[in-house]
């Protein structure tokens, strides 16, 4: 490992280790839910970045589909990944959550729903991919499920709103509902998760770059073998 | 503190969750490097064969 990465280690072990301090000492307990109020910087944060990923995944996708670099699809296939990391710790957390304070793991509620819904979306993104054949071609069909997909977001926002929830609203028109000590913590929190979701995207998507290039070369390996041994026919006749 | 070792549980979720994904990217990269190494040696095979040709 090299001295920037080891630095960004470090930085990410300070950073969460002050995001645990402010989440799980220093930031009040709220009063009918107590000190399970905590639960919400992790479980708020991870769908933030999540939505963020997923944002970045469509974002991505249309500027391939205007450009067709494939620059752009290595960048919106790491995101997506990241993003589903990042849904399965908000179903994971918000569970977790969800059975000391409404006295079960999980209910059918439409926030909940549509977050499940999401998280098959996007691995049906990544598994959609594996099933593609033609670097282009994969880009191309996988963006625009990327992009169709993304539609599910903002109906998670708006769920509570349009349908009968359970689910709390951390953000309403009024702006947020919580102290101040707690939008910090919050905001914090999310800071965090950012810098890792950033960190993890630039492994991810030199990661992907590395996969594409291997393939080309195996693309070339192939085509030489096969060069090789129509001359070695042609040689023989 | 109340709770205190639940909520522990519930953010090592995150963490851990994190450095799992972390240590499966770095696998994931190990592949990588060996499929690399691969390829090298089939090129190298290919040369030599093309050579004494």
């Amino acid at each position: 490992m090299g001295k920037s990465s080891w630095f960004g280690v470090i930085a990410v072990a300070v950073l969460g280790f002050l995001c645990q301090y402010f989440a799980l000492i220093w930031s009040p307990p709220e009063k009918t839910m107590g000190n399970l109020v905590r639960i919400m910087y992790f479980h708020v944060g991870s769908a933030w970045i999540a939505f963020l990923a997923f944002f970045v995944t469509a974002l991505f996708a249309v500027i391939y589909l205007i450009r067709r670099n494939l620059l752009f699809d290595r960048i919106a296939v790491a995101s997506a990944e990241i993003g589903v990391v990042f849904t399965s710790f908000t179903l994971i957390t918000g569970s977790l959550w969800a059975k000391p304070i409404w006295n079960t793991w999980w209910t059918w509620d439409p926030r909940l729903t549509t977050t499940l819904i999401l998280w098959f979306l996007y691995v049906g993104y990544l598994l959609l991919r594996g099933t593609i054949e033609g670097l282009e071609r994969r880009a191309r069909i996988s963006g625009i499920f990327g992009i169709v997909a993304f539609a599910d977001v903002p109906v998670i926002h708006f769920a509570v709103e349009w349908w009968r929830s359970i689910h709390p609203q951390v953000i309403d028109e009024t702006g947020f509902n919580m102290p101040g000590t707690m939008i910090f913590t919050l905001m914090f929190a999310f800071a965090v998760f950012f810098v890792i979701y950033l960190l993890l995207l630039v492994l991810r998507t030199r990661q992907e770059t590395q996969k594409q290039r291997m393939f080309l070369i195996r693309q070339g390996l192939q085509e030489l073998r096969a060069k090789a041994f129509d001359d070695s026919v042609r040689g023989e006749s | 503190m109340q709770q205190l070792g639940y909520l522990w549980g519930v953010t090592a979720v995150v963490w851990l969750g994190t450095a799992l994904y972390i240590v499966s990217l770095m696998r994931r990269q190990h592949k990588l490097q060996q499929e690399l190494q691969q390829v090298e040696k089939s090129l190298s095979d290919l040369r030599h064969q093309t050579g004494r040709e």
